[in-house]
């Protein structure tokens, strides 16, 4: 019988091998964590592109629950800053040309990057001024949601 | 029996060890799935990924800004970028690589292009169609569905995509690095040509404008706005637009024929009702930020 029960504890660690929590990467320059899922949940951390995510909760559509890289933060981030592809990042670069193999790998920096920016942008002598200060208009969450009060709009803060 | 149970640990690990041997780890085959992994590296992109994507629409905003002129005006600018949060986060698609960013330009002309990305640009000329903010919000709304539905990136011509897909491919393969930044850079000016093209001159197909308006509808009634709105929007640019312009009018499918779809769409949704304060402070803010535009 002891023998029966090794076995069962044998084949459940065996079984257990395939059944990894998931992990996810971050595919956005930084993205929020959060304490609810929602837009206007309290901000708990910041992840980076790249960094690998653990999925604790994928109850909801639009958001998941995840644990962070350092294995302490725990929030919810949005779906749509994430993938399950496993993004490498070469070290001490900002481009990466190497990296490995399967299609679940993205590399980051490939092909389309900043040096082919850099190239396009002298060739045709282009002016990114605007796009670089475009990118820099970013309301902070309690503007948004002083906005969407004020105007009677909808303050759960994203589709779920 | 008890000869059965000392059996069974034993099949187990044959079970185990049985997956592992299909898996021939001679050194040929070691050399031929080495050269099936860099196949499958030269094959494996088949879209661009969100960072090509912003990288894309960076330069579609470079190309777009290069013959136009910004309206650098804060009060207004700070409006429409919180405005284009608060929809964006209702939309399918709240964050990309680099965020959703709104832009004015100094015309007078009526047009709004969303690059791929989520950098939008909309001018003077369109916002000053705008009787309200749920109406800006309608604009907005239209341009970030074009985004979400990566309309910008399949205006590029499908043999052009396959020719860069196969050249990020060979940047994946090619350790070395660099050595077809030229090629890249020939297959991203011509792409960014396709994108442009498309937004200035072509127009998107009706049936995406279409699949845009119908998205806009969505983001607004999630954000809180009435959707009919966007139908006043368009009555608003019928009034407004001279047929036969280089701008909305050339590269968008006549209004009458998109109110009759989004028309469609609404006939079966009760308007929404707003209380008056909030209305209130909808005017009131929409007056203080795009009075002047």
């Amino acid at each position: 019988m002891t023998k029966l029960r090794l076995l069962a504890a044998f084949l459940l660690l065996f079984a257990s091998v395939g059944a990894f929590a998931a992990e996810m990467s971050v595919t956005v320059k930084q993205t929020q964590v959060r304490d609810k899922p929602s837009y206007l949940g309290k901000i708990l951390g910041v992840l980076s592109y790249g960094d690998r995510v653990t999925v604790v909760d994928d109850s909801s559509k639009a958001w998941l629950k995840v644990t962070g890289p350092d294995g302490k933060l725990t929030g919810w981030v949005s779906a749509s800053a994430l993938t399950t592809k496993k993004i490498v990042l070469a070290a001490g670069s900002e481009n990466v040309q190497q990296g490995a193999s399967s299609g679940e790998v993205a590399l980051a920096g490939k092909g389309f990057n900043e040096d082919v920016e850099q190239k396009y942008k002298s060739d045709g002598k282009l002016d990114y001024t605007w796009v670089d200060k475009m990118e820099t208009y970013n309301p902070t969450p309690d503007q948004v949601a002083a906005f969407l009060q004020q105007g009677g709009l909808n303050t759960s803060g994203g589709a779920q | 029996m008890k000869a059965v149970i000392r059996l069974l640990p034993v099949a187990a690990l044959v079970l185990a060890f049985s997956a592992c041997s299909s898996m021939d780890l001679s050194i040929s085959n070691i050399s031929a799935i080495g050269q099936g992994i860099q196949k499958t590296q030269e094959a494996e992109q088949t879209e661009f990924t969100p960072e090509q994507e912003y990288y894309i629409g960076r330069a579609v905003a470079a190309n777009l800004l290069s013959t136009r002129t910004v309206w650098d005006n804060a009060r207004a600018t700070s409006y429409v970028n919180v405005l284009e949060r608060a929809l964006a986060m209702y939309s399918d698609k709240p964050e990309t690589f680099g965020g959703y960013h709104v832009l004015i330009m100094d015309s007078d002309e009526i047009n709004a292009f969303g690059a791929p990305g989520g950098l939008i640009l909309v001018t003077r000329g369109l916002l000053r169609c705008a009787a309200n903010e749920d109406q800006v919000a309608a604009i907005l709304a239209h341009e970030t569905s074009h985004v979400v539905l990566e309309h910008g990136l399949n205006a590029i011509k499908q043999a052009r995509k396959t020719a860069a897909y196969r050249q990020l491919g060979i940047a994946v393969a090619n350790t070395a690095g660099g050595s077809n930044v030229q090629e890249l850079t020939d297959l991203f000016k011509d792409s960014i040509k396709d994108i442009t093209d498309t937004l200035v001159n072509n127009g998107y197909s009706r049936d995406l404008e279409l699949q845009a308006d119908q998205m806009a509808l969505v983001i607004m009634k999630r954000a809180g706005y009435d959707p009919r709105a966007f139908d006043d929007m368009l009555k608003a640019l019928g009034t407004h637009i001279k047929p036969g312009g280089l701008d909305f009018a050339k590269t968008h499918p006549d209004p009458k024929i998109r109110e009759a779809a989004v028309e469609k769409t609404l006939d079966d949704q009760p308007p929404l009702a707003v209380p008056a304060a909030a209305a209130t402070a909808r005017q009131a803010r929409w007056k203080a930020a795009l009075g002047s535009v």
